[in-house]
């Protein structure tokens, strides 16, 4: 016999129950749109994190001249930073630029903090560090302006300070003595990090190499590249290409926690929708053993009059395979759509309690979440509701072959 | 009542294999959220733990304005004054006096930005872990306790000679020697990287402060204060709030205290629909309870049953396996969370969560709060899913419900 009108007799039974059927239905179809959801915001904020490095202004790939991480002192430093930058092999659609570093100690006629310094070629640093362009009051510093200093919102608030405001900076010099400059406020400018808004400073490449003596040289290059999981293999070959006198380091190596992170999500997601799962099973075992049991008359009258056993097995697990199907058609629709919708706009928005962003062990993360959209992972979860209905309509299954025809006919 | 109770208990095994199958998805439910739960409070309250009782306390006093724009001339003047009106306001409060200033610190080669902290050594034990070296002691002058990564980055040792530059008070130029005493671990990255820890005479010394301080941190006796808003307007109700703030470390750090409340809304959310997947199950086996009794309940009533009593009959039921569930799903996760014992995070230590360190482990208990929230939530998913059931129980027409087969 074909598998079709065992299939349609299937079909015609689940809806014997209607309200029954679609209960157990959307129980199952919740718990595959929480797993999707849930999924897809965790993955969109470490994705973020991992794609939008400029926000932060980080590499895919840093380079500095060796030892320079370990001991982050301004002699430790190489020499025509362009050429380097230009020396390079690149994949294509990468930017790349260098900087010169310090931490520095920045006054104002009220207050003192302790500042990161960058010291950059203007140009370049707008397309490396989205905050750079990023500004609430002036303008960017002219390429050739010694004295020019952005800061951001934050340490502006800290020291009281607007544009046009002198501030004093003063860095360890390669001499070893203190060096000190003056410099003014050119702009002020946004970042969603609160560290970055609150502990980054940016200049010129030469006020910088100025301030510290160190003409011609830089301390860190930056590469940004479109496929992040490449890093790892570019950091490789540039390390090979440059040789000893640099340390060339990706960004997984620079922030060990954005990968106990991830991990750490992944296991949670894990569990949590193990659990779902499981619940998502046992109701709809629940409802499947009810349907079987209470038929059991009807099923003992269709086996006195000569259906085999084996076919009531297959009904049973043809009616397994209705809820299970459109549950997961209907659940994977529903997560897709909303993930969807989820990727454009900002489903949970907690900005207004954590700020824009959160500082999260080197990683800054957006605090309006959105949902990153992926086809491949709901499919997944999917499968997995899918495969757990299938599953749990064995045991009803074998229920109906212990049944006695003479034993199920007696059942009222 | 006891014979409601009674009828619905033996009703609920008349059918035990469905009976097991809607409580075990109820228990596990329970479990899940209570474990879940469980752990991110405790997780929750270490971080608090280490807020309150290291760098910033329960609540902090500063010179008006400070918290906004932390000048170096924004100080309490009188700390001793200040101290003893805390001290009436909150008994058993310990008060501590802070100096925090920035500075430059350096060897003869190398230097780089500094937080430097005026503390009173023997007040503050939780603020840091002396790694190397010795403790800030009252007899020694002029010893400093810098943060390991400090002496990494610099290449200092215990004994080494240590130049601070700085600007003090007045606009003027500070600049003094002090001898490293120790090396220190602390609960923030930020803090071992670039914290100088002077004795607070030093560093008033140092910043030209006189006899003032920026903060007077108040650690209240307990542990577990999360609210904070009575002791808060009490100390408010005693200082000069002309010249005076005071403010709870939830103020001080908000993101720290938004991001506690946006995870326990997030669980909030997961909890809802974890148990709407149950009291859809539960509505599912009740309404087949109800359905397959059509018969019985009809002649229940027909023999002078009471609507409400067949209804009220339904919900205990649901109610009993909701309770019975509860009860067994804490039992799992008290199992689950003792057998785990403590979580060890240290591949996460590293990481800075709003500027405080992520704990190394976190010890695994049970919580109240999580228990009760998912009583009150268990509660209400049985008495929903039987409530529709229920209805229609107490609705029934005796005489079509009696002859129904």
């Amino acid at each position: 016999m074909s598998p079709f009108p065992l299939l349609k007799l299937a079909w015609r039974s689940i809806w014997r129950n209607r309200r029954r059927t679609l209960i157990s239905m959307s129980a199952a179809t919740f718990g595959l749109v929480l797993v999707i959801f849930y999924s897809s915001l965790m993955s969109a904020m470490i994705g973020e994190a991992k794609t939008q490095l400029d926000t932060t202004g980080m590499g895919h790939v840093e380079i500095s001249a060796a030892g320079y991480r370990q001991k982050p002192q301004a002699s430790r430093a190489f020499q025509d930073p362009a050429q380097v930058v230009q020396s390079l092999s690149l994949p294509p659609g990468s930017e790349a630029g260098y900087r010169v570093l310090a931490r520095a100690l920045i006054s104002s006629a009220h207050a003192s903090e302790g500042v990161e310094l960058h010291g950059v070629d203007w140009a370049n640093e707008a397309r490396l560090a989205s905050y750079v362009t990023d500004l609430r009051a002036g303008a960017l510093p002219a390429a050739g302006d010694a004295n020019g200093i952005l800061i951001g919102e934050k340490l502006a608030a800290r020291l009281k300070v607007g544009v046009g405001s002198k501030l004093r900076v003063m860095a360890s010099r390669t001499d070893g003595e203190v060096g000190a400059n003056l410099f003014r406020v050119r702009g002020i400018f946004h970042s969603i990090s609160p560290a970055i808004s609150q502990t980054r400073v940016v200049v010129g490449a030469a006020a910088a190499q100025e301030l510290l003596g160190t003409p011609g040289a830089a301390h860190e290059i930056v590469v940004q590249i479109d496929d992040p999981s490449k890093a790892d293999a570019l950091a490789a070959s540039l390390g090979k290409q440059l040789g000893g006198g640099y340390e060339v380091f990706s960004y997984g190596q620079l922030i060990p926690a954005m990968k106990s992170i991830e991990a750490l999500m992944d296991n949670a997601l894990f569990i949590a929708a193990l659990f779902v799962y499981m619940l998502v099973g046992l109701g709809v075992l629940n409802t499947a053993l009810m349907s079987v049991m209470e038929r059991t008359r009807e099923f003992g009258v269709m086996m006195a009059v000569g259906t085999r056993p084996r076919r009531l097995v297959w009904q049973v697990l043809a009616e397994s395979f209705w809820i299970a199907t459109i549950s997961a058609t209907v659940g994977l629709a529903l997560g897709l759509a909303i993930t969807w919708y989820g990727s454009g706009h900002a489903l949970m928005d907690f900005s207004k309690k954590l700020g824009e962003g959160m500082d999260l062990g080197g990683m800054t993360i957006r605090s309006a979440l959105r949902t990153a959209f992926s086809i491949s992972q709901s499919l997944k979860a999917a499968a997995y509701v899918y495969a757990m209905a299938l599953l749990v309509g064995l045991y009803p299954a074998w229920r109906v072959t212990r049944m006695r025809p003479a034993d199920a006919l007696r059942r009222a | 009542m006891l014979s409601l109770i009674r009828i619905s208990w033996r009703n609920l095994w008349r059918n035990a294999r469905r009976t097991a199958i809607t409580m075990s998805a109820l228990t596990l439910g329970v479990a899940v959220i209570v474990g879940l739960d469980s752990y991110r409070e405790a997780t929750f309250a270490q971080m608090i733990r280490s807020v309150t009782q290291g760098l910033v306390g329960h609540l902090q006093v500063h010179g008006r304005g400070y918290q906004e724009s932390p000048e170096l001339g924004t100080v309490v003047q009188n700390p001793a004054q200040v101290e003893a009106e805390i001290s009436r306001a909150l008994p058993g409060a310990t008060p501590e006096r802070r100096v925090i200033g920035a500075g430059l610190a350096g060897t003869g080669d190398a230097s780089t930005a500094v937080l430097v902290l005026g503390i009173q050594p023997g007040r503050s034990q939780e603020i840091r872990r002396i790694v190397n070296g010795q403790e800030l002691s009252e007899q020694s002058p002029k010893r400093v306790v810098i943060g390991r990564g400090l002496a990494d980055e610099l290449g200092l040792k215990v004994g080494d000679e240590l130049v601070l530059v700085g600007q003090a008070v007045d606009g003027s130029v500070a600049n003094d020697k002090f001898t490293i005493a120790g090396m220190a671990a602390t609960d923030s990255s930020e803090m071992d990287a670039h914290g100088v820890f002077l004795k607070l005479a030093d560093a008033q010394e140092f910043f030209g402060l006189g006899d003032a301080v920026h903060q007077v941190v108040v650690r209240l006796p307990g542990e577990e204060q999360e609210d904070l808003t009575r002791p808060l307007s009490v100390l408010k109700g005693a200082l000069d709030l002309a010249s005076l703030e005071a403010m709870t470390w939830s103020q001080i750090l908000p993101e720290l205290k938004g991001m506690v409340e946006g995870k326990r809304q997030g669980q909030q959310a997961v909890n809802f629909i974890v148990f709407l997947i149950v009291a859809l199950g539960v509505l599912n086996t009740t309404s087949m309870a109800v359905f397959e009794r059509t018969r019985e309940l009809g002649v229940m009533a027909s023999l002078g049953t009471r609507p409400r009593r067949l209804w009220a009959m339904v919900v205990t039921e649901a109610v009993l396996q909701g309770l019975l569930s509860f009860a067994l799903g804490v039992g799992a996760a008290w199992l689950v969370l003792h057998a785990v014992g403590t979580v060890d995070l240290t591949k996460l230590s590293n990481a800075d969560m709003m500027g405080v360190r992520m704990p190394d482990a976190v010890q695994l208990h049970l919580q109240t709060k999580s228990v009760a929230g998912a009583f009150t939530v268990a509660l209400f998913t049985v008495v929903a899913g039987s409530l529709f059931p229920a209805i229609r129980a107490s609705r029934l027409k005796p005489v079509e419900a009696a002859r129904f087969v």
